[in-house]
């Protein structure tokens, strides 16, 4: 069940933190979800809506619900990639059909809190085909066997929202190995067989927030590498404060990560690369009492290039300390001319007291040897 | 002649020596980040008030949601009191602590909701050493500069401009540009409903402005870091003018810019930089230069947003379904 207003009226989230206050007529959605995964690792997700008042009353078929449902399709359409992944720019999926509203659909939700589900009849209908090789939530555990986290995305963005129902079907050749959910607070499946699991959630506390499944899927493969995006480290150097990194861009435009990783050391510039673009960037770091590190390239969870130095080499011809000049040049230049003015002062004096303050005495009284001591 | 030489020698050694000593690198960076902070803690007393009505022809049963400080190294939450008694208390996806009540409410009838907690918050001032920044590990770059559905780090206008105003190979001074930059173009309003950076900036003659109040400000410097990979989130919370104050709201009065007299919700930035963490970055409390690691203890954070992609449901601080929330007041009083 989800909370909606309609457009036209005032619809506020969160501005500058201010309780949600509404005027006007308020509606509420009725949440029934489908899910059929494919043995080819796609699955269908369908969504089935019904709107109703805060009294329970039925507004299906009402022309603005229609058109405003259909302006909102891309809202819907997130709402079910995030089932499947915090970032749904991401994921590949496919519109099966648009919103439409099918008369003869039944959508169930507990609509007075009483543990009993109100059957509305009719159901404005969308449906995706979402490429699970693009998702976040699935883990491969061993071949061919995955872990599938099923998020409830309304829960996720409003507390007070759920799914009412969520069924899962499974292909013939998809095997379900084993499910459970999140919080163990939340209810169990009210039916589990070989090839279909269904919740039924009369309200938000019993919803689980994550429906997990290990399941057989033998079409599906993950990823090993991700396609287009290609950048190479052009060259590395040892400067006095950290590394610097040049890096070139062969493939598609995006964000990628230059990492400086070592012992006790990681750090991460982001930078955002055009096609083509060679870039320069520099990583401050400690690198005192380092022998080697890293330099790695990333694009979200792939290494694309990675190249190591040995700063133990680097040492001899570049010392990682900044020389006292290049770290302190006007220091050193004013010492340096306190050090010759003073010299010049000191020595002038040591001159002077050598010289005797009267002229020296006439030849006939010298003795041949030395003033000096 | 030999008088001389040892003389300059002797000189050349006196200034130098003290140099060698001056240039012997600091190791322990721990030590240095711990050092150069202060704390200004401050225990609270809140009493926390929320009428609740039902304005339908039925009864309505339905669980509230009420969203209770998190508890961090810098926040220390204890609840008292909470009236009814909550079911449960549970955490959001980013972390957030709630508490579940579930409350029956009769056709036109009235409920209060009451919570008593202390909230010890430390205030700080970190002495940042420019030097000392560093930027962050892969695992927390990853997460919090990623886009969310307010931080679109893929506008070209916002990663133009980030990259125009606050580039630096050092993340001190890149999160230091950005703060004075949006303060700098900030033309404040109250806005109503969140619109997210991509519809906070707004062209004003030849250059650009931030339009909108606190949630804008810090969308617009979240979404602007992150696209330069300086980590950063939001934190919802209060800002308060003085440690004992009332706070309130009536939802049937429909205010603007007067609501800012006595309604402190509130929202900031942290940004994460090693070897401190996260550091607080507050762009409205002194409008003539922003705060970075000085961070008072009139403000009392209630939760963080960074990790998922609709941020927390929380920001409402109490949240019914078929409810109406009336009216809201927060009671801030020196604690023990």
């Amino acid at each position: 069940m989800k909370k909606y207003l309609l457009a036209m009226l005032l619809l506020l989230i969160c501005a500058s933190l201010i309780p949600e206050t509404v005027t006007g007529q308020e509606l509420w959605y009725a949440l029934n979800f489908e899910l059929y995964f494919n043995a080819d690792g796609t699955v269908i997700v369908k969504q089935k809506l019904h709107p109703f008042t805060a009294e329970g009353e039925s507004w299906f078929g009402k022309p603005e619900i229609e058109e405003e449902l259909r302006a909102e399709e891309d809202t819907h359409i997130m709402f079910a990639l995030l089932l499947f992944t915090s970032d749904p720019k991401k994921v590949k999926y496919e519109i099966v059909s648009h919103v439409y509203k099918d008369a003869e659909e039944y959508v169930l939700c507990d609509v007075y809190g009483t543990g009993k589900m109100v059957q509305f009849k009719g159901a404005y209908v969308v449906e995706v085909l979402i490429h699970l090789n693009t998702t976040d939530f699935i883990e491969r555990l061993e071949d061919s066997t995955y872990r599938v986290k099923i998020r409830d995305s309304f829960t996720s963005r409003d507390p007070r929202s759920w799914i009412d129902v969520i069924e899962i079907k499974l292909d013939p050749q998809v095997r379900l190995l084993a499910y459970s959910w999140e919080p163990k607070t939340a209810k169990n499946a009210t039916e589990v067989s070989e090839t279909r699991i269904l919740w039924m959630n009369y309200n938000e506390p019993e919803a689980p927030n994550v429906y997990i499944l290990d399941l057989y899927i033998p079409g599906l493969k993950l990823p090993e590498k991700i396609a287009g995006y290609k950048v190479r480290i052009v060259n590395v150097e040892v400067k006095a404060r950290g590394v610097e990194v040049v890096v070139r861009q062969l493939g598609k435009p995006g964000y990628f990560f230059v990492r400086l990783v070592g012992e006790g050391l990681d750090v991460t510039r982001k930078i955002y690369l055009e096609e083509g673009e060679v870039k320069t960037v520099f990583i401050p770091a400690p690198l005192e009492g380092k022998r080697e590190v890293r330099v790695e390239v990333w694009y979200e969870d792939h290494l694309l290039d990675s190249e190591s130095i040995s700063l133990v080499e680097e040492k001899d011809e570049v010392s990682v300390e900044p020389s006292l000049i290049a770290s302190k040049p006007f220091t050193v230049t004013f010492l340096f001319i306190a050090f010759i003015a003073l010299s010049a002062v000191l020595i002038y004096a040591v001159k002077r007291r050598e010289k005797p303050p009267y002229p020296p005495p006439p030849p006939e009284y010298s003795s041949g040897e030395s003033f000096e001591d | 002649m030999k008088k001389e030489l040892t003389l300059i020698a002797i000189l050349l050694l006196a200034l130098l020596l003290p140099l060698g000593f001056a240039e012997k690198p600091a190791n322990d960076e721990g030590t240095i980040a711990s050092l150069s902070m202060e704390f200004y803690n401050y225990t609270y007393v809140v009493q926390e008030r929320a009428l609740l009505v039902n304005k339908l022809d039925r009864v309505v049963r339905e669980y509230v949601y009420l969203s209770i400080p998190r508890n961090t190294s810098r926040v220390y939450c204890e609840v008292l009191k909470v009236e009814p008694k909550p079911l449960r208390y549970e955490r959001d996806e980013e972390g957030n602590v709630f508490a579940l009540v579930f409350i029956e409410v009769e056709p036109g009838g009235k409920l209060w909701i009451n919570l008593t907690y202390t909230v010890r918050v430390s205030g700080y001032k970190m002495r940042l050493n420019r030097e000392k920044a560093l930027w962050p590990p892969l695992e927390i770059a990853r997460v919090y500069t990623d886009d969310s559905i307010y931080w679109n780090i893929n506008n070209e206008t916002l990663r133009k401009l980030a990259y125009k105003i606050a580039y630096s190979d050092n993340p001190l001074e890149t999160a230091e540009k950005l703060a004075r930059w949006i303060q700098d173009h900030l033309v404040y309003e109250m806005t109503r409903g969140r619109k997210g950076s991509d519809h906070a900036l707004i062209k004003k003659g030849f250059d650009l402005a931030v339009y909108g109040d606190c949630v804008e400000v810090a969308d617009t410097y979240v979404t602007l870091a992150r696209i330069l990979g300086l980590p950063a989130r939001t934190v919802f919370g209060f800002l308060l003018t003085s440690h004992e104050e009332k706070h309130w709201l009536n939802a049937s009065l429909r205010e603007d810019m007067s609501l800012l007299t006595h309604w402190g919700g509130h929202m900031w930035v942290q940004v994460y930089i090693p070897p401190w963490g996260w550091i607080d970055v507050e762009m409205l409390e002194d409008l003539s230069q922003p705060k970075i690691g000085d961070f008072s203890n009139l403000h009392v954070p209630f939760g963080v947003e960074g990790r998922t992609f609709y941020g927390s449901g929380l920001l409402e601080f109490v949240i019914p379904s078929y409810l109406k929330l009336e009216y809201i007041e927060l009671e801030f009083r020196r604690g023990g």
